[in-house]
């Protein structure tokens, strides 16, 4: 065996940036706190346990080192099954970041122009007394709604906006781009495109194949999951532009043109149809293919009109779908046991021509053949027609992520085509066929469902008029913003837009344990804890990968950080609402566990899971996770719907192929920014969260990744410092020729800020040009954050 | 008699670091020192690949002491600092070490760091197994087969958090373990065989 002795680490620790926050870099100092704990302070070691981040989907449970009063060892928990005692290297790094120096210490508040990112310390009291005053002068001037609290996934603020009356920010804009295709024919997934079964499962798939997902990085906790199944004999085939990780461990890669995952599922589609691959019982009896549609319309055919004013969406029951009765030559409703329905046929009637589904499907997918999409996509056509058979043979599973085509503007064409695929071949509800986004334990597991603090009824969030991300462009009557976590950053592209709109505001409070980028924005920055720290004996509860899992104390809070929990009432008292809030977390998590609706739940005392290591199993764990055993789905008809006619103005009531907005082939931009740039997630980081990781760090701090051949083509040398542009802006960071980068496409790792960068924030550049058809989507236009063109040179 | 090793399937490791960290913490190693490395082999980015794209393939190579059975670390040491204990791991009496840096360059497999100044960590406080003894200024210091916690009969830390559960510990001398199954059935190699060291680390897949 050959060993490269690269002097590896002596390279990556010499290139550490330097940190230090501009005018408050004093503040950031941990030097003070580390220095030898109080005489006071009792010796000696003791364990405890909490989760981690839950925004990768892990959660892992921890068991924790507390030694003189400080965290000194970060392992895996005893589970009921070593598959759930997971860490990563993440987990691990926050013996060092939880006292690292982009803590923030004290309440600050801002002395120069918004942006400038110059504060001064001050008292919690003092920042709370005027952030409430504040908020209720505006609101007293114009309403409640004039404030918006918005919470990232780490955050724990469950009473916030309701306290306040606040808006909470609308759609997203993230990770709902191929849910919002998906999503709809199953009833699963809630936009999100989440896994109907769970990965634990692929050891009895004959294929996973996984498109625009990284599992062995974003899902590195369960890495185990796709070795279990890779060495069960399931062929695992990773479609990427890029050699992710996932595609280099895979049995097959698909090397794809970035952006053309419709046009794949769509070829793919074509081949099942021509050699008559599809579960034609499936077809007929689980799938909205044989449902009529009138010609004209483009609207499936119903029993009546819906009622625009309903609030709720007639069933499939009290409003029947209809089927072409062969029997009767007539149609008659889908519901109907005796029909003999036409799978394909247009027929005319009482003046209307009616046509199935199936029919408008072989009609749309004409021009999607095989070479045209093997044109498309840049994957040779005898691949396309190999991997539609293999899947067809199924049980397949069809792996998709939220890192690659997800963050396009067709992604949800993208995500139809899936379901559409998914419906020929009938790979859900079986064991070892399954359709979505397989990361994340958390996601993808068993739940337990908790309780929750019910609230006066007069308590309640106010109406969002519209999504956060349109308030950037759009007049709203947002004038205060309340940011649990980075949204100026990390939430929307095009940072200049969102900068510009943020100066506007009267009012910007960041919480967040951290000093992110958004803080620079904010007229206050509270410190928060991070899991580890608390004032009580137990923080929360929550459900991590089959588990439940308690967050208790391990050390007491840092520096001058508060847990949420303490932020949300000590507001709460100043509104005069503390009494409509629990006297304490424990009490919380007493409440959320003795109100579940599951019986086992609610007789489980913070007391048993405290013995039990502070974990305890979901009801259920010991088999893998399967929706739709019964073939009845959530949607309207109870069948797979995957004909969508609030589309049919758009053309994509059935999916019909559709460029990228930015980085299409013949976009003329093409001549001035060359490169697509991917935003992809890492194993090294959640989003934004530990790029300040100082063991993280000694990895690599985020860099842009290109072939050699485009670096060569620039004159650019491994480790030289470029800079990354388009009209929109620019950000320079070290580059790293990489083979595996696809040419013509650059990746960089998302959430890189400018503390980080040689200067500047990635999303800078990034696009924010929402698809028209949006507002009719699931959860509105995704973001497309990686349809972006940009070019590169030496900085 | 005893021979500790571990065997290491590069098929199932993906290059995460966590063995690394997690090692780094438990033996409170320094900041600027890994005991545990994960190469990416053949290139000179983290990460890359081998070929022209898109005819490629990766490989990640995780490197820490081998435990060999003939240390070319062992022969040069000049105090006797270094040596082979009665569990067949090689270990460093930190107290016999002169600093003269003859293991570092008599390693192949470059395994070893170096206390050159006082250790610096972050968090600045000394983090990880309380049993772990501390290192001064001038002394070697590498992979123990997390010694501590193995004599307590726990996992070494690198094996207990590795998500793709990549790595198996185990006794070579015993020819029911584990891990003498799979250097038997799975043609594990050793790193440098050319050099004679015998290391008890073991790759395959």
């Amino acid at each position: 065996m050959e060993l490269t002795r690269r002097r590896f680490l002596a390279g990556a620790l010499g290139t550490g940036a330097v940190l230090g926050v501009g005018g408050a870099s004093g503040m950031f100092s941990s030097s003070g706190w580390l220095a030898p704990a109080d005489a006071d302070e009792p010796a000696g070691e003791h364990i405890a346990c909490t989760y981690h981040q839950s925004h990768c989907g892990g959660m892992c449970p921890l068991r924790c080192t507390v030694r003189d009063g400080r965290l000194v060892m970060v392992e895996p928990n005893h589970c009921a099954e070593d598959r759930y005692e997971t860490i990563c290297l993440k987990g691990i790094s926050e013996v060092q970041h939880i006292y690292g120096d982009h803590r923030v210490q004290s309440p600050l508040k801002r002395t120069g122009e918004r942006g400038a990112n110059e504060f001064e310390v001050v008292s919690w009291d003092e920042a709370l007394d005027d952030i409430v005053a504040r908020i209720q002068e505006i609101q007293a001037a114009d309403g409640k709604d004039a404030v918006m609290v918005t919470a990232s996934a780490e955050a724990n603020f469950p009473f916030l906006a309701a306290l306040l009356g606040a808006q909470t920010g609308g759609n997203t804009g993230i990770d709902v781009g191929y849910g919002n295709g998906l999503d709809p024919a199953i009833g699963w997934g809630a936009g999100y495109a989440s896994a109907t079964g769970e990965a634990r499962d692929w050891v009895n798939s004959n294929m996973v194949l996984t498109m625009g997902s990284n599992f062995c990085e974003s899902s590195l906790p369960n890495a185990r999951l796709f070795f279990e199944a890779k060495e069960a004999g399931t062929k695992m085939v990773t479609v990427d532009p890029h050699f992710s990780t996932t595609a280099g461990k895979s049995t097959q890669w698909v090397p794809i043109e970035p952006g053309t995952d419709a046009a794949l599922l769509l070829g793919m589609s074509s081949v099942i149809l021509d050699e008559k691959l599809y579960d034609e019982a499936f077809v007929r009896e689980h799938t909205s293919f044989p449902f009529l549609v009138d010609a004209t319309t483009g609207l499936l055919v119903r029993d009546h009109a819906e009622d625009p004013e309903a609030e709720e969406p007639e069933t499939g029951e009290t409003n029947p779908f209809f089927v072409w009765d062969q029997a009767t030559n007539a149609p008659v409703p889908y519901t109907d046991a005796a029909a003999n329905p036409a799978l394909e046929g247009t027929f005319e009637h009482d003046g209307r021509t009616l046509t199935t589904v199936w029919s408008m499907l072989l009609e749309s997918q004409k021009p999607h053949t095989a070479a045209w999409a093997a044109e498309v996509t840049g994957i040779p056509e005898d691949t396309i027609v190999q991997l539609a058979r293999e899947y067809a043979a199924g049980p397949s599973c069809l792996a998709i992520g939220w890192g690659g085509n997800d963050k396009m503007s067709n992604a949800d064409v993208a995500g139809h085509a899936a379901a559409v695929l998914v419906a020929l071949t009938g790979n859900i509800g079986k064991i070892g066929a399954h359709v979505g986004v397989f990361v994340g334990g958390s996601y993808n597991g068993h739940t337990a469902s908790f309780g929750s603090w019910e609230l006066p009824e007069e308590l309640a969030a106010g109406e969002d008029e519209m999504a956060a991300y349109d308030m950037r462009t759009k007049e709203s009557k947002v004038r205060a913003w309340i940011c649990c976590g980075d949204f100026v950053a990390q939430h929307f592209a095009n940072m200049a837009v969102t900068e510009e709109w943020v100066k506007t505001l009267d009012l910007v409070v960041s919480i967040d344990p951290y000093f992110t980028e958004g803080a620079k924005w904010a007229d206050y920055v509270l410190p928060a804890t991070t899991r580890f720290e608390n004032d009580a004996e137990v923080g929360n509860v929550a459900c991590g990968y089959s588990q439940i899992i308690l967050q208790e104390k391990i050390i007491d809070p840092l520096f001058e950080a508060k847990t949420d929990f303490w932020i949300q009432k000590e507001v709460a008292k100043r509104l005069g609402l503390e009494s409509a809030l629990p006297e304490s977390s424990v009490e919380l998590v007493e409440t959320m566990l003795s109100t579940s609706e599951e019986e086992y739940v609610s007789k489980l005392t913070i007391d048993q899971i405290v013995e039990n290591n502070g974990v305890w199993p979901v009801e259920g764990y010991e088999e893998p996770r399967r929706e739709y055993t019964d073939f009845v789905f959530d949607t309207t008809s109870g069948r797979m719907d995957v004909y969508y006619d609030n589309l049919a103005p758009y053309g994509q009531a059935l999916p019909v192929w559709e460029e990228c907005s930015e980085i299409y082939a013949d976009n003329p931009l093409r001549a001035q920014y060359p490169l697509q740039l991917s935003n992809v997630r890492t194993r090294f980081h959640i989003h934004n969260q530990f790029n300040d990781a100082l063991w993280i760090q000694q990895f690599g701090e985020p860099f842009i990744e290109v072939n050699p051949t485009e670096a060569t083509e620039r004159g650019l040398e491994n480790g030289d410092a470029v800079r990354v542009f388009n009209d929109r802006g620019s950000y320079k960071c070290r580059v790293h020729a990489n083979e595996a980068i696809r040419p013509g496409s650059a990746r960089m790792w998302e959430g890189a800020t400018a503390d980080f960068l040689e200067e500047g924030n990635m999303q800078n550049v990034t696009n924010d040009v929402l698809n028209e058809r949006g507002a009719e989507l699931l959860c509105g236009p995704v973001i497309p954050f990686s349809d972006t063109l940009v070019q590169i040179e030496k900085a | 008699m005893t021979k500790l090793g571990i065997a290491i399937n590069l098929d199932r490791c993906v290059g995460c670091h966590t063995c690394a960290n997690a090692c780094k913490m438990s033996n409170n190693v320094p900041m600027g020192m890994l005991w545990n490395r994960i190469l990416t082999e053949g290139v000179d980015v983290m990460d890359g690949a081998q070929g022209t794209y898109p005819n490629l393939s990766r490989t990640y190579l995780p490197v820490q002491c081998q435990h060999c059975e003939n240390p070319a670390c062992m022969k040069v040491c000049p105090t006797g600092a270094t040596y082979k204990d009665d569990k067949g791991r090689v270990e460093i009496n930190y107290d016999k070490c002169i600093g003269c840096r003859m293991c570092m360059a008599a390693c192949p497999y470059n395994a070893r760091v170096f206390n050159w100044s006082e250790p610096r960590r972050e968090p600045d406080f000394n983090y990880g197994d309380a049993r772990v003894p501390v290192r001064k200024k001038g002394v070697a210091e590498k992979c123990t087969l997390c010694k501590e916690r193995t004599d307590a009969g726990e996992l070494p830390m690198c094996v207990r958090v590795c998500p793709a559960r990549a790595r198996t510990f185990g006794d070579l001398d015993d020819p029911e373990s584990e891990i003498s199954r799979i250097v038997r059935e799975q043609s594990a190699t050793q790193l440098l065989e050319d050099k004679g060291t015998r290391p008890q680390l073991y790759y395959f897949g």
